[in-house]
């Protein structure tokens, strides 16, 4: 089979894109049938060994309505004891490797989840099509090409993110800044700052990593002569190479009488973002990049979910990576508050435009995951794409489940971590929630707590729990290390306020799942009724100690 | 001057001047282009080399220097391309040094250091080398030393051992012709040109036989036309030039010119005359399709055998395309798969081709819907082949799969040729697959006409009902069975499979039953045998199965098979099973007989065996060799008549014990039957008709034995459980008398006996005269005495109240002849009525018999 390297010397372009990037042309129908089809191989692959006789059971599942009828829908707890311990001989296939989570997932210190070669080649093929459609100005056409410098700032392994160097190895030859093999000796935050130290001397193409990254870079430039010299300086080398580079980029700014940007130094082929919250700081890293970034859903358990294409709007799901189901917003949030009750889940030809889902995966070519609820809110933007004509439904990533909060992807905090931190303060607190949200152009956890009896101030407060989140998980502590970001915001809650919630909400609900409000992640709407009722109470304490103080 | 010495730096020159052309032509890898530079190199070294040994101007050190200029950069060529094809990394400082001594070996050439004078006398030649002549060995040995090195046979690409050994062993013999160089007495003769010139040969093989870099010849005819013509040019030049040496000494110009014209004009012919050969080389291939082309037309009219109308196919396309192996796939048109009709091989054989593609096969999908050619590219690039298993994409990659050719007819595909790479490695042309789509036309035509024809004597064979063969067939293949085995000394038995009792399930259930039974059993046989034995419908209820290549022993476990699943899993039109079973006669050929008649013979005997002893058996006729003495003739029939005697006597007694259970039906069946067999004689019956009334009329309950007492003697209206229950001891007593033949005759009364003359009764809701009238004797038999005796629910009626009763359900309950007959018997006191009571019933029974539904 023709490798890409091979295609592109021998100009083939047309068969590349076919190659890659035809699943974009493909119907619901012939894409649906690219799904049933790989579903009854894997299906077949599982009959024969011991995970999948433990998951699908006894029952002989013959087509799509067996599997979605008999098969339940799994969670990782399903998995956990055989795949925590690697137990290879029960899978269905051997895999070539093994990756895992970040961490703090759950009850588990990892998600392990295996990759088979077939897996790893699948993956690899899906990626390339990302970064065609991240070098393509229309369809057809890209500039992608061989040996193209690839600052790689994403893990290295054992996270799944390793493996596309891996896969794409099968492909095509880039030169990765740094080296593969060196990047995996060094920490997230030296690999990228390398990577970007060896552009400036060798030029950089192409670009994956997370977004924010790139958003500190853009900073880093427009201050530099300010507060942020530490950062340019341990950048900018004095190798002739780039200082040649710097200097056209000096020469550029003054001509356009503004600041040097990256997009002066380096002229990008293509950006690709992993990660939860690359919509935010898409505008800032055109800005400053002269591009936008294509944004590619995945995860451990998942591999490559869907891309964008050239025009960077909703992302089309790879037919031949996962088995596709969904679990509408309603059926997945009464599933999680009743754990007895079993979701119904809708096909991609089932789904509706403007509904988020969460989703369900199956992996194929031998992956261990059987309906599995990864734990992701999607949402169809549309059912096709209008302006490139792409006829299959457009989806954008919504968030996690409510169990996890992730931060542009550098870290997952779960209720767990968070409330080890409220505890950490010593104080007696009834209730406390937290959520994303977006600040100063940035994600970020908003914790709301309650306390009984509290005298300390609201400053020293946050400063406590923030530096026991750092001390609990060093990745929330990178996002202020590495992006100079402070990620919390802090709302104490006047004492009484969760009462006066749940007061409210006797009266008003009938499910009593519904009296008290989720910790993580409460609707938005929660949030300020909770906001409410504590603003009325300061106010109301405020009017009662002004009429004693008169 | 002209000799050996300078013809074969000029063979050299010319051999690596094609290859360069060729190479050139190709797609361009990093390999490809390092060859190409190494080709070139040794291109310039044949040339200074010819040129030098022609003695033609300037002068030799001119030439020999550019020789050198050549051959200093061998080494380093093939160093750089020894890297590019080992894909080794980490070696330019190597290169760059071997650029570098190129470099100095280049000045060094230019001012003489290499080799200080060389000149031609008397045709040898002669040259003095000089210092840097040191400097050149070590750096040509060293980097041709480094190539081998790098071109040795690693673990990692054992792929490559056979495609480089060529060039490998090349390079070691240019190693060898180099250094007969550093000795002049030697080094005067071209031995280095020569071992360029195997060199290059080794190298061109390696090209055609293992597509050495993946470059593949596309031998173009204007490429050729080029070459050959090139060629001539030169030749003719060198035999103008010989010639003008010649004459020049010898002659004056204007002869030499006369001479130089006649040459050309023998040239002109000549040329004219390759050409031609050329023209025929390039166009044989189409001769040949055309050829092919007609014989396809020639079979169409001739071949109307599919088998060997695909066979002919495949034949014609392997050979007219040198292909590896073709097969032929047609549409199977009850589950619309693709079933594989027929394989032909080239020269590998490989048994396990893919044997079926199933109607959703994107392989069979994409030809269906384009109607065109699906080739190997496009299956390696359109999306629509993700869905491909990574075991069908293992299987089409082994079997260097390249060509779906899609068989249409009026826009349906009705098969595909599937067709493997050449045997010389060369893709398909688009020509090709314009000439192969023009076949696949004719061929689909010619297909679906045979395919007819086959459909149109399948039918002519085969039973309509159960769609196996039928008994002309059956025929016919047995005799030509029996010839095949009489000269290839092989075997083949022969099982005849009759369901036993089948007459009386046709009584029982009717023939529209009978007839689904029937479909029923032949898809039993059809699931049970394999693809090469032949099913036949013989006869009414009776099958027969050939089973070529299995002696006895096999066939019995076979029929032994079907006995078991036919008995198993039939399930009669209520759901019973057990309710329908075959016997088996098995033979053999030869063991039992080498003729049709003898063995057919032989296997009625063994299936009358069968069927003595009582069904449900399989039955293996032993030869004359190996008596059976289980089955001795003189003690067979005494030992069936005891068996049928022990059976009988059971079944009475069940009878009697059916009639004990039940307090109230005491000597319901002696009752019944007096009154039945007293209404037969009345109405004409006698004999053997009598007799089965009787039988039937005094077992009708056997059946009953399945039904609980408390259901029986049930003071409360039954519910409807009960009811079902209660019914099902009609079907439960034919279940218990099929098993005695002298009973069987007796089954369609008993089953029928809860009939109701309007429809309305049960099991099977027969109406009027559809039920036997032994049934309608029976019922109007049991319902009068069920009347007239005491019930647990009810009192008995009198006489007088049950015959109104009968009276004013006949028609409609009754069959009113039966009951008219009956109710005159009593009458005239031809029967007499053995009340339990004689006052009058005070209790009118609201259910004695369960009413139409509607």
């Amino acid at each position: 089979m023709p490798e890409l390297a091979q295609m592109l010397r021998e100009g083939r372009i047309d068969d590349i894109w076919r190659k890659y990037c035809g699943f974009i042309d493909l119907n619901m129908n012939d894409f649906m049938h690219i799904q049933k089809r790989l579903l009854m191989e894997q299906l077949d692959i599982l009959s024969r060994c011991a995970l999948g006789k433990k998951i699908l059971g006894n029952t002989k599942i013959n087509d799509l309505h067996d599997f979605r009828r008999e098969v339940p829908l799994t969670t990782y707890d399903d998995y956990a004891p055989l795949l925590g311990e690697r137990q290879e001989e029960i899978l269905p296939s051997k895999p070539l490797f093994w990756v895992h989570t970040t961490g703090k997932v759950g009850h588990y210190r990892y998600k392990w989840a295996p990759y088979t070669e077939q897996m790893v080649n699948e993956n690899a093929r899906s990626f390339v099509a990302a970064l065609i459609f991240a070098t393509s100005s229309d369809r057809g056409k890209f500039t992608l090409r061989e040996n193209f410098n690839f600052l790689y700032g994403m893990a290295p392994l054992p996270y799944v993110t390793g493996l596309v160097p891996h896969g794409l190895g099968r492909e095509i030859k880039f030169n990765y800044l740094p080296p593969v093999n060196t990047a995996e000796q060094l920490t997230f935050e030296r690999r990228n700052r390398e990577g970007f130290r060896q552009g400036l001397v060798r030029g950089i193409d192409l670009f994956f990593g997370v977004t924010p990254i790139l958003v500190k870079i853009g900073e880093a430039f427009v201050n530099r002569n300010r507060e942020d010299k530490s950062t340019e300086g341990s950048l900018f080398s004095y190798n002739p190479l780039a200082l040649m580079r710097l200097a056209k980029a000096l020469a550029g700014s003054k001509i356009n009488n503004r600041p040097i940007l990256p997009k002066d130094v380096w002229s990008l082929k293509g950006i690709i973002c992993g990660g939860t919250d690359s919509s935010v700081y898409r505008e800032r890293i055109n800005y400053y990049w002269g591009r936008r970034p294509l944004e590619v859903y995945g995860g451990t358990e998942l591999g490559t979910v869907a891309t964008q294409t050239w025009d960077h709007e909703g992302m089309t799901f790879f037919p031949d990576i996962n088995f596709l189901e969904f679990i509408p917003e309603p059926e997945s949030q009464k599933s999680r508050k009743y754990p007895w009750y079993q979701p119904q889940t809708l096909l991609l030809d089932e789904v509706a435009p403007g509904e988020s889902y969460e989703l369900v995966i199956t992996k194929f070519k031998g992956g261990a995951f059987v309906r599995y609820r990864v734990g992701d809110i999607i949402k169809i933007t549309a059912l096709r794409n209008e302006q490139l004509n792409i006829n299959l439904p457009q989806m954008i990533y919504v968030d996690r489940i409510s169990d996890i909060i992730d931060l542009a992807s550098f870290t997952r905090l779960n209720e767990k971590t968070i409330g080890q931190a409220v505890d950490a303060l010593g104080l007696e607190s009834p209730f406390w929630f937290a959520r994303k949200v977006v600040s100063d152009g940035h994600t970020v956890l908003n914790l709301g707590i309650e306390f009984n009896n509290s005298f300390i101030g609201e400053k020293y407060i946050k400063q406590m729990i923030h530096d026991k989140l750092k001390e609990l998980d060093s990745d929330y502590g990178d996002l202020e290390k590495m992006m100079g970001i402070d990620p919390l915001r802090l709302n104490i809650l006047s004492t009484g306020t969760i009462n006066e919630y749940v007061k409210q909400q006797r009266n008003r609900v009938t499910d009593p799942a519904d009296i008290y409000p989720a910790r993580m992640n409460p609707p938005e709407d929660t949030v300020n009724k909770l906001l409410d009722i504590s603003a009325r109470l300061t106010a109301s304490k405020n009017t009662i100690l002004a009429s004693e103080v008169s | 001057m002209f000799n050996i010495y300078t013809f074969v730096p000029l063979t050299t020159f010319i051999c690596y001047f094609v290859l360069v052309v060729l190479i050139l032509r190709g797609p361009k890898s990093l390999q490809v282009k390092a060859f190409a530079w190494y080709i070139g190199a040794m291109m310039v070294w044949s040339l200074g080399s010819f040129m030098m040994r022609t003695g033609l101007p300037p002068d030799t050190l001119f030439w020999n220097k550019v020789l050198l200029f050549g051959m200093t950069f061998v080494p380093i060529a093939f160093f750089r391309f020894s890297q590019a094809f080992a894909k080794i990394e980490g070696q330019s400082v190597l290169l760059y040094l071997g650029f570098v001594s190129y470099a100095i070996l280049a000045v060094s050439n230019l001012l003489g250091l290499i080799v200080t004078n060389a000149s031609l006398e008397n045709g040898n030649f002669y040259y003095e080398l000089g210092p840097m002549t040191i400097f050149m060995t070590i750096v040509s040995f060293g980097f041709i030393l480094l190539s081998i090195y790098n071109l040795l046979p690693r673990n990692d690409w054992s792929e490559h051992k056979d495609r480089l050994k060529y060039p490998l062993t090349g390079a070691i013999i240019v190693l060898l012709g180099g250094t007969i160089n550093l000795y002049p007495p030697l080094g005067q003769y071209p031995l280095d040109i020569a071992a360029n010139t195997i060199n290059g040969l080794l190298i061109t093989f390696a090209i055609y036989r293992y597509r050495f870099l993946n470059i593949t010849f596309i031998m173009r005819q204007g490429i050729v036309y080029s070459i050959i013509t090139t060629c001539i040019t030169i030749t003719y030049l060198l035999l103008i030039f010989i010639l003008h040496k010649w004459f020049h000494n010898n002659a004056s110009i204007v002869v030499s010119l006369i001479m130089a014209v006649l040459i050309a004009l023998l040239f002109q012919r000549l040329k004219d005359f390759v050409q031609l050969l050329i023209d025929r080389a390039f166009f044989r291939k189409k001769y040949d399709y055309r050829e092919t082309l007609k014989k396809f037309s020639h079979i169409m009219t001739a071949i109307l055998d599919l088998n060997q109308l695909s066979q002919s196919i495949l034949e014609l396309l392997t050979k007219a395309f040198h292909i590896r192996h073709a097969s032929l796939f047609l549409r199977d048109p009850e589950k619309e798969d693709y079933l594989i009709l027929h394989n032909s091989y080239g020269i590998t054989y490989t048994p396990d081709f893919i044997s079926k593609f199933e109607r959703n096969n994107p392989l069979i999908n994409w030809p269906k819907d384009k109607g065109r050619l699906l080739t190997r590219n496009d299956l390696e690039t359109l999306p629509v082949f993700l869905g491909m298993w990574d075991e069908e994409l293992k299987e089409l990659e082994e079997e260097k799969i390249e060509l779906f050719v899609p068989l249409m007819r009026r826009e349906k595909l009705i098969g595909v040729i599937v067709l493997a790479e050449k045997l010389s490695d060369e893709p398909y042309s688009n020509e090709d697959c314009e000439l192969l789509s023009m076949v696949a036309n004719e061929a689909a035509i010619a297909i679906e006409n045979a395919w007819l024809y086959q459909q149109a004597k399948l039918e002519a064979n085969t039973d309509n009902l159960t769609k196996l063969y039928n008994h002309r067939y059956f025929h016919e293949y047995m005799a030509m069975e029996c010839e095949r085995t009489a000269t290839e000394d092989d075997v083949f038995s022969l099982v005849l499979v009759d369901i036993d009792l089948f007459r009386v399930y046709n009584d029982v259930h009717g023939y529209t039953e009978g007839d689904k039974a029937l479909e029923w059993v032949a898809s039993v046989i059809r699931r049970s045998v394999r693809p090469t034995d032949i099913t036949v419908r013989y006869g009414g209820d009776e099958f027969a199965i050939i089973c070529p290549g299995i002696p006895t022993a096999g066939a019995a476990t076979l029929a032994e098979h079907i006995r078991n699943s036919i008995e198993n899993k039939f399930e009669d039109p209520r759901g019973m099973t057990g309710m329908l079973t075959v016997s088996a006669g098995v033979v053999c050929n030869p063991q039992h007989g080498t003729s049709r008649e003898k063995l057919l013979k032989e296997a009625h005997k063994a299936l009358a065996l069968a069927k003595n002893k009582g069904g449900n058996k399989v039955l293996i006729l032993p030869d004359d060799k190996t008596p059976d003495q289980k089955f001795g003739a003189g003690q067979q029939p005494e030992l069936e008549r005891n068996l049928r005697e022990s059976y009988l006597a059971t079944i009475y007694a069940l009878a009697a014990t059916i009639d004990a259970k039940d307090k109230y039906t005491y000597g319901h069946s002696a009752n019944v039957t007096r009154y039945a067999t007293t209404i037969a004689e009345s109405m004409g019956l006698t004999g053997e008709m009598l007799e089965i009334i009787r039988q039937a009329a005094f077992l009708h309950d056997i059946g009953k034995i399945g039904v609980p007492e408390q259901v029986l003697n049930k003071k409360d209206p039954l519910n409807e459980h009960e009811w079902g229950i209660l019914m099902a001891h009609v079907d439960v007593g034919v279940a218990i008398l099929k098993n005695v033949p002298s009973l069987s005759e007796a089954i369609p009364d008993i089953h029928s006996h809860h009939e109701r003359y309007d429809g309305g009764g049960y099991p099977r809701g027969l109406k009027g005269d559809k039920i036997p009238l032994g049934g309608r004797i029976l019922s109007v038999a049991d319902a009068f005495d069920a009347m007239t005796s005491n019930r647990p629910y009810r009192k008995a009626m009198s006489v007088a109240m049950a015959l109104t009763e009968l009276k004013r359900h006949a028609g409609a309950q009754f069959d009113p002849d039966v009951v008219d007959v009956f109710v005159k018997l009593i009458q005239k006191g031809q029967i007499k009525v053995h009340s339990p009571t004689s006052q009058i019933d005070k209790i009118v029974p609201t259910v004695f018999f369960k009413e139409p539904a509607n």
